[in-house]
């Protein structure tokens, strides 16, 4: 198991509409000694592309784990996995996927301006400064951007960072619990704001969450994960009409699958 | 920094070192000190300007050795920073050699120098360079290596070239300890100097000092140490400079300091 880098394909073909598919997919850390630990075991997916997937589940159930395989920043150790028609690692070094962390990571000697374009200028695709600004605005943040993050708070960190993960037009968007530091009244806003870019233009997400209602809220599929070893228990669409509107989550249907989610996530923690 | 917040902020030192000199004045004064003891801070000051000819003379000589010592030193130690981060079996082989090197006092080579290169401008900027070397290369380094693993993850995402890498994310990370580098380097530069010309040399402010200092003009002596002392000190203040334009961390130090928070009310800082 190792971090995939070095050779550009260059020449790989992404098709945007293929399905992300997993097939039978395996990490095990110290795979070579007598007692692995699988961080994600036989894991079996398929989502048609463009939907809005998130994955729930106790801590070492593997979510982040199973995110990093589809960065193509770990190589499964046994299985298949694959993206917009390719395998992660291509899709990366393609620089067709975005990846956005719990901290924003933005780059602090950089202005909002050029910290929403870097990434894309790092993959060869630079926008121009109108793009910027059109990015900057969906996210609310036209105001600021001559401002240096420090400037900022958390939660217009968290959406430069949304913005900059646009400008690569990624086909797939990877997020590791990225409003998990925000308080609940942020993350909420950050929610609708996220589905109002999304919905704009939607790559295939992979939102991974400790909150229940944010998954049931967000998602098209919500995938429950449970521990020793990393692995799927449950997988459940959620049926609420789009664009997903604050006043949602008191509808008896939102209810019901909070509940079902927190039964399968109970299960999972007992099992 | 406003005209205010600066007077807060230097006035004191400044009265504490006029307090010092006036305290040494009256000291010399009132115990009748022998000049080529302790020369009147007075006496120093008329030196200075009527020697000031021959001082800046020699000042011009350490200037250029120090120069170009220093421009030599900061800029290998840079070099090899960046190669050893780069490459990590080089830094393996080389790295732990050229810490224990760090063991050999370099001012008890400075004679071995004059025997190699004579005693003209070279080997004084060599012993320079070595001195100013080291702390460019550490300082440099433990910067590049301290570079946040979440911005390297970020750009290994976008699988960035190495160049981008550098340019984006670890050189501007590198920076602020770089000109801690640039700080210390510049200090040992100009002891490096002094030495120097201590051992052979028949101009520069070293080898005034030592003249001086062998015909007990002590009044002279220390007009020329007026002098070394402005030299650093104003190289100091260059770097220190040079630093508030390029330093993100110090940008956004002055930026604070000078005007309130703009996040919103209601909005999670």
């Amino acid at each position: 198991m190792s971090v995939t880098s070095g050779k550009r394909t260059g020449a790989v073909e992404i098709d945007s509409t293929a399905p992300v598919r997993a097939d039978g997919l395996s990490v095990a850390y110290g795979a070579d000694t007598a007692s692995p630990v699988w961080a994600l075991k036989d894991v079996d997916l398929t989502v048609p592309s463009g939907r809005f997937v998130s994955l729930i589940g106790p801590s070492g159930c593997g979510k982040s784990t199973l995110l990093r395989v589809l960065a193509g920043l770990l190589e499964p150790t046994s299985g298949t996995l694959s993206a917009g028609g390719t395998t992660p690692g291509d899709l990366r070094r393609s620089r067709a996927t975005g990846f956005m962390f719990q901290d924003p990571t933005l780059l602090p000697w950089m202005t909002v301006r050029q910290n929403i374009g870097v990434l894309a200028r790092v993959a060869g695709r630079p926008i121009g400064s109108a793009e910027a600004e059109r990015l900057a605005e969906l996210v609310g943040l036209k105001d600021f951007l001559e401002r240096y993050p420090d400037e900022l708070s958390g939660g217009m960190r968290q959406r430069v960072a949304l913005a900059r993960s646009y400008a690569l037009d990624p086909t797939l968007l990877l997020m590791d619990e990225p409003f998990g530091a925000l308080d609940e009244i942020t993350r909420q806003k950050m929610n609708d704001e996220l589905l109002d870019v999304w919905e704009k233009k939607s790559p295939s997400v992979f939102f991974v969450t400790h909150s229940i209602s944010e998954a049931v809220y967000l998602s098209d599929l919500v995938v429950v994960m449970a521990p020793r070893p990393g692995r799927i228990v449950a997988q459940v669409e959620i049926d609420i009409p789009r664009p997903r509107r604050a006043e949602m989550r008191f509808t008896s249907a939102f209810t019901e699958y909070v509940g079902e989610i927190h039964t399968a996530l109970t299960e999972a923690m007992n099992s | 920094m406003n005209a205010r917040a600066a007077l807060r902020k230097f006035l004191p030192p400044i009265a504490s070192l006029v307090a010092l000199v006036v305290i040494w004045q009256i000291c010399c004064v009132v115990f009748d000190v022998p000049r080529f003891i302790l020369p009147e801070p007075v006496d120093i000051a008329r030196s200075v300007v009527d020697n000031f000819d021959v001082l800046m003379t020699h000042a011009g000589v350490t200037l250029t050795e120090l120069l170009i010592g220093y421009a030599l030193g900061v800029g290998s130690g840079l070099l090899l920073a960046i190669v050893m981060n780069f490459a990590a079996p080089l830094k393996a082989a080389i790295y732990p050699i050229l810490v224990a090197s760090q063991t050999i006092p370099k001012v008890a080579i400075a004679p071995l120098f004059v025997l190699w290169f004579g005693t003209d401008l070279l080997p004084k900027v060599l012993i320079i360079a070595l001195l100013a070397f080291f702390p460019v290369l550490i300082n440099t380094l433990s910067g590049l290596e301290g570079t946040d693993r979440d911005q390297l993850n970020l750009m290994k995402s976008v699988d960035a070239s190495p160049w981008y890498v550098y340019r984006f994310v670890k050189i501007p990370s590198a920076i602020p300890s770089l000109f801690a580098g640039l700080k210390l380097a510049l200090t040992v530069s100009v002891i490096g100097a002094v030495i120097a010309e201590f051992v052979a040399s028949s101009k520069g402010l070293g080898f005034l000092l030592l003249s001086y200092n062998a015909s007990l003009r002590t009044t002279e002596l220390f007009a020329t140490l007026v002098i070394l002392i402005a030299i650093s000190g104003l190289s100091f203040l260059l770097i220190v400079a040079i630093e508030r334009m390029f330093s993100w961390q110090q940008r956004g130090a002055a930026r604070r300091g000078g005007s309130t928070s703009i996040v919103p009310k209601g909005e999670s800082a």
